[in-house]
């Protein structure tokens, strides 16, 4: 018989540990082997080894059932974690950007002050001094915890009340 | 601040994923999924322990349902099947990883390594020394057995599929299954020998 030809698919590997690709090609046959195997053909392969395919079924379908139920009481933890990610996605870079000028900063400081997230914290800052005295990079500093609090206080961010 | 909170990502569509994959994980028919992927395991690891392997197949189901594990993204793998699979690989691989770091038989008592080996890291030295003893070993056993030998050589080119090895040897491509074959079960015999993998009943794949 002639070989079957190429897979053009298939894209030549590096070579690696031998063991390693031995390792995955046999893995690689398993899966071959059993994809093509019907249900009846795996539960006839697991008696002829000496299982009991209804009862390896059960088991899995018990565990399934009760991974599920601990799944659905814990989805919380899932919202959570992506609102975590979430705000430490938007507060990565913050600060990053091109250095602005002094008018910028006021600008965008006048700006946050009447949101009322960030009034008291502006206030706070300007104590003592006041915003005349703030060098350029003091402005920049307090924008910059503006702008993460903003991340935080999002729509998207952590929830505080819980 | 607008554009700020405009490039957020959406923690709610993360939400709404997460809730999705629970209600297609709870229609799944799990009796012959978990017993497909028992035999799975079964045969990855050359049919040595159903219980042990059981205990594989629970571990992956266990992940697909954890919300701390990297989740089943039915985009990428619309049958669950083929992600659990990756996950049973995985666990099989770090068993495996994890036995054959402690080979340390693999040198000789006699044996003391040069300059470059001993610039390398531990990991890379060992399994690099593990290679050319499992090669050499081979290489011997199927001294009469050229196809084998062939098929050995070949993956240790990367040329992996039974596909490409069939048209790498100019062989039939069944000739080339039952070579693969023999030439698994001669490598778990060689690790064993080496304690490369394991040195019990599971773990081969």
């Amino acid at each position: 018989m002639p070989p079957d030809p190429p897979d053009p698919k298939s894209k030549p590997r590096s070579a690696g540990s031998l063991l390693d690709a031995i390792a995955r090609a046999e893995m690689d046959d398993a899966y071959d082997e059993v994809r093509a195997q019907t249900d009846a053909e795996i539960a006839q392969a697991t008696i002829a080894d000496g299982g009991d395919p209804a009862a390896i079924g059960a088991r899995g379908a018990a565990l399934a059932s009760a991974l599920l139920a601990r799944r659905q009481r814990l989805a919380w933890q899932s919202d959570r974690r992506a609102e975590l990610d979430a705000a430490r996605d938007r507060i990565r870079g913050i600060g990053g950007g091109p250095k602005l000028p002094r008018a910028e900063l006021i600008a965008r400081i006048a700006a946050a002050r009447n949101d009322a997230r960030f009034g008291a914290v502006i206030t706070a800052a300007f104590r003592k001094g006041g915003a005349d005295a703030a060098t350029d990079d003091e402005f920049a500093e307090l924008l910059v915890e503006i702008e993460m609090l903003a991340a935080l206080k999002s729509p998207e961010g952590p929830k505080n009340d819980e | 601040m607008a554009d700020l909170e405009a490039r957020a990502p959406s923690s709610a569509a993360a939400a709404v994923a997460a809730a999705r994959t629970t209600a297609l994980l709870a229609a799944l028919d799990w009796a012959p999924l978990f017993h497909r992927l028992t035999r799975y395991a079964f045969v990855a690891t050359r049919r040595r322990d159903l219980a042990r392997v059981e205990d594989l197949a629970a571990e992956a189901i266990a992940q697909v349902y954890d919300h701390a594990y990297q989740a089943w993204d039915p985009d990428v793998h619309p049958d669950i099947f083929d992600h659990l699979v990756n996950v049973v690989r995985g666990l099989i691989s770090n068993q495996r990883r994890s036995r054959g770091r402690h080979a340390e038989i693999l040198r000789a008592p006699d044996e003391v390594p040069d300059a470059a080996s001993l610039a390398e890291a531990p990991d890379a030295v060992l399994a690099r020394e593990l290679d050319a003893r499992v090669r050499t070993r081979l290489d011997a056993q199927f001294a009469l057995d050229p196809l084998a030998l062939r098929i050995v050589a070949l993956l240790a080119e990367g040329v992996s599929t039974p596909r490409e090895q069939a048209a790498a040897a100019q062989a039939p491509i069944e000739d080339i299954r039952n070579a693969r074959k023999r030439v698994f079960r001669a490598t778990h015999d060689v690790a064993r020998e080496l304690g490369a993998w394991e040195a019990g009943a599971t773990h081969a794949a």
